[in-house]
């Protein structure tokens, strides 16, 4: 076990090592650096071309790409990731801890809704199977399953937002925020979560409902499951714990592949919403050419993404006493 | 147990080959999807048919003209104009609508407009002239519609085609070959399939103008790593099997090998995920558009038509359905299909919905 651990953190290791230095790379030669947008957009195009070297050499632009990694590499093993070049000049790590929160919570939220429904749905419809339930569920499932998050968000904010002016779909926030008592700001802020939420997760739900109905489908037909009802136990002990429990391994895989688009798959709709997340710092800076944050947000991705890749398959082992690392 | 020759061997591929076909279009899921697909290509093609500002036929000054024909034959090929239509019709400044005596035979298009003619309707609700509407230029969202379907087509069908080359190359080598090949590789894949899709969309795009050439090769090189993994797989499974080892000691060579031996073999699984694939694509050109890189302005694409009602919530609502409605219908269908294609190779998998 710890060998085979040891030997996945190497490869993981490596593999990070040639993301960064990949990345490093073909972000500092795309054209265009902040240098230039900074002096094109802030001041407005009028500065003379010694502004432009002077903030190149400010930021240390001039030297070449192989020097500049290797100074990012320095501060890294220091777990610092330099200070941001969009201007404001802000610690990059200041930035993201600011960011991460928004976008961890309706991840999180996302998460816990979809397990929260998609569990007790797919678990029924297995059970009924071909049942009235199991035949509208699926079908209004995978319509949903069709329409991305950022397509569906645009007719529900019309009518939600627009029409019924229901709830906020701009920013985390209202704007007359800090004049609300103690409970209106806990409410606001609950009001603005609900539209982002249900959009970045209802897809994934729609999923993990047909996953569930699936793996339980192939587990209901499995002879343990016939000899725990020949034992007598109670139809919802056999269901659930002798057959759910088993379907648990490949639901743990999924969560594992889909990391990635819970972290960045949001960049939509944090623009659409204005929702200050790290897609949309990523976003922004994309656009400033802020090299430190895009490395640091990219970097800061990769390595969440391996670890829960190795998570998923360390949990195996706990969830499933037969499989053993060695 | 008969003996495998040439021929026997030739036909039992072909049953293979038409059982998937049946299974695909047996279904009905297939068969819509496949359905839908065809519509879209119709649409495709014959976009100028459905939906210009000149006359499909027409009798001006006692001559014949087919301007919208000669247009499905000038804008479906990627080249340069190579057809022209005859004066007046290929002026510019030519107005049809105006030139045109009331009385001339003249068979329209369903919508007389084009997809750039910009009319006083302004953010006009739909109507009998309009009849999704118009947008903030005045330009008529049923044609833009149709002329959007263009980008929808082409981007789900290139894009894909170039993640199958690169995916179906590296999966391939790394399976065939295995060893310190098969590691690399698999690196390289899980590397990329690290990377949040438009994190590294958005990094590449960066590099160029956004055009919708662009935005095809971008995709088709972020998108191939899941067929990269189905064509390993397959390569490894298959290398193994008898016909294989039979060829190699026959002297075949590698190349040959691979793609004349296996590669065939390995297709099927591989259509799965380019279909489920081309309905991914479909999805990143729309978000593209939504943030601006996508297709740039006046080329109609489903996704900038989003954008622009989006951009136009509170005062023209109607603009949002049509593209919503159609993105929706066309990855949709596109599941579906794939879907049909995974029961039909897979008969097992026939029990999921």
């Amino acid at each position: 076990m710890l060998r085979y651990l040891f030997k996945r953190l190497l490869v993981a290791g490596i593999t990070l090592w040639g993301i960064s230095l990949v990345t490093f790379v073909f972000i500092n030669l795309a054209p265009g650096d902040p240098a230039e947008y900074q002096t094109g957009n802030v001041m407005g195009g009028e500065v003379s071309p010694g502004a432009y070297r002077e903030l190149r050499e400010y930021y240390g632009l001039d030297q070449s790409v192989l020097v500049r990694y290797g100074r990012w590499v320095g501060r890294l093993v220091r777990l610092d990731f330099g200070k941001s070049m969009a201007g404001d000049g802000r610690p990059v790590m200041d930035k993201i801890a600011e960011r991460i929160w928004p976008t961890m919570s309706v991840a999180l939220l996302a998460l816990v809704l979809g397990l929260a429904v998609s569990i007790p749905v797919g678990i029924y419809a297995a059970v009924w199977r071909d049942g009235w339930f199991d035949v509208v569920s699926g079908g209004l499932l995978y319509a949903l399953y069709s329409v991305p998050g950022y397509v569906m968000a645009v007719p529900l904010i019309l009518i939600v937002g627009v029409k019924w002016d229901l709830l906020p779909f701009q920013g985390m926030v209202s704007d007359n925020y800090e004049l609300l008592s103690g409970w209106g700001q806990w409410v606001d802020v609950f009001r603005h979560y609900v539209l982002i939420t249900f959009c970045f997760g209802y897809g994934a739900m729609a999923y993990y409902c047909r996953f569930v109905r699936q793996n339980m489908l192939e587990v209901l037909g499995e002879d343990y499951v016939r000899t725990a009802r020949a034992k007598g136990l109670s139809e919802f002990g056999v269901v659930v714990r002798h057959a759910f429990g088993n379907t648990l391994i490949p639901l743990m895989t999924l969560m594992g592949m889909l990391l990635p688009s819970v972290i960045g798959g949001s960049i939509i709709l944090e623009v659409m919403f204005n929702w200050p997340g790290m897609g949309r710092l990523f976003f922004e800076s994309m656009l400033a050419r802020d090299y430190p944050t895009i490395m640091a947000l990219s970097f800061i991705t990769a390595v969440l993404v391996l670890a829960g890749n190795l998570l998923a398959d360390l949990s195996y082992a706990a969830v499933d006493p037969r499989v053993r690392y060695d | 147990m008969t003996e495998r020759t040439g021929q026997n061997f030739e036909s039992e591929v072909k049953t293979v080959r038409c059982s998937l076909w049946r299974g695909v279009l047996g279904s009905v899921r297939g068969r819509i999807g496949f359905g839908f697909l065809v519509l879209m290509l119709g649409v495709w093609v014959f976009g100028p048919l459905l939906a210009s500002n000149q006359p499909i036929v027409c009798r001006y000054r006692g001559q014949w003209y087919f301007p919208a024909m000669v247009e499905v034959v000038q804008s479906r090929g990627m080249g340069p104009h190579w057809f022209e239509k005859s004066s007046p019709f290929n002026l510019p400044q030519f107005d049809a609508k105006s030139e045109l005596d009331a009385d001339e035979f003249a068979i329209w298009p369903l919508i007389p407009f084009h997809e750039g003619e910009q009319t006083e309707d302004v953010l006009a609700g739909p109507s009998r002239r309009h009849w999704l509407g118009s947008d903030e230029l005045g330009r008529d969202v049923a044609a833009r519609m149709i002329h959007g379907t263009a980008v929808s087509v082409k981007v789900g069908l290139v894009s894909m085609g170039i993640a199958v080359i690169i995916g179906v190359m590296l999966g391939g080598l790394a399976g065939y070959r295995g060893g310190w090949v098969d590691f690399v590789i698999s690196r390289v894949i899980e590397t990329v399939m690290c990377f949040p899709v438009f994190f590294m969309i958005l990094s590449i795009l960066v590099w160029f103008e956004p055009s919708i050439v662009n935005v095809m090769i971008v995709i088709g090189l972020t998108r191939w790593t899941a067929i990269a993994r189905y064509s390993r797989g397959e390569f490894m499974r298959i290398k193994n099997l008898d016909y294989v080892i039979s060829a190699r000691s026959q002297g075949v060579g590698n190349l040959r090998i691979m793609f004349g031996h296996i590669l065939p073999n390995s297709l099927t699984p591989i259509l799965v995920s380019v279909s489920f694939g081309v309905a991914a694509a479909v999805l990143v050109e729309a978000g593209l558009s939504w943030l601006g890189f996508g297709v740039p302005d006046p080329q109609p694409s489903w996704g900038s038509l989003l954008k622009s009602a989006y951009e136009h919530l509170r005062v023209a609502p109607y603009l949002v359905y049509p593209p919503c409605v159609a993105i929706f219908l066309a990855v949709l269908s596109y599941n579906l299909l794939g879907e049909a294609l995974r029961d039909a190779i897979d008969p097992r998998s026939r029990k999921s919905l």
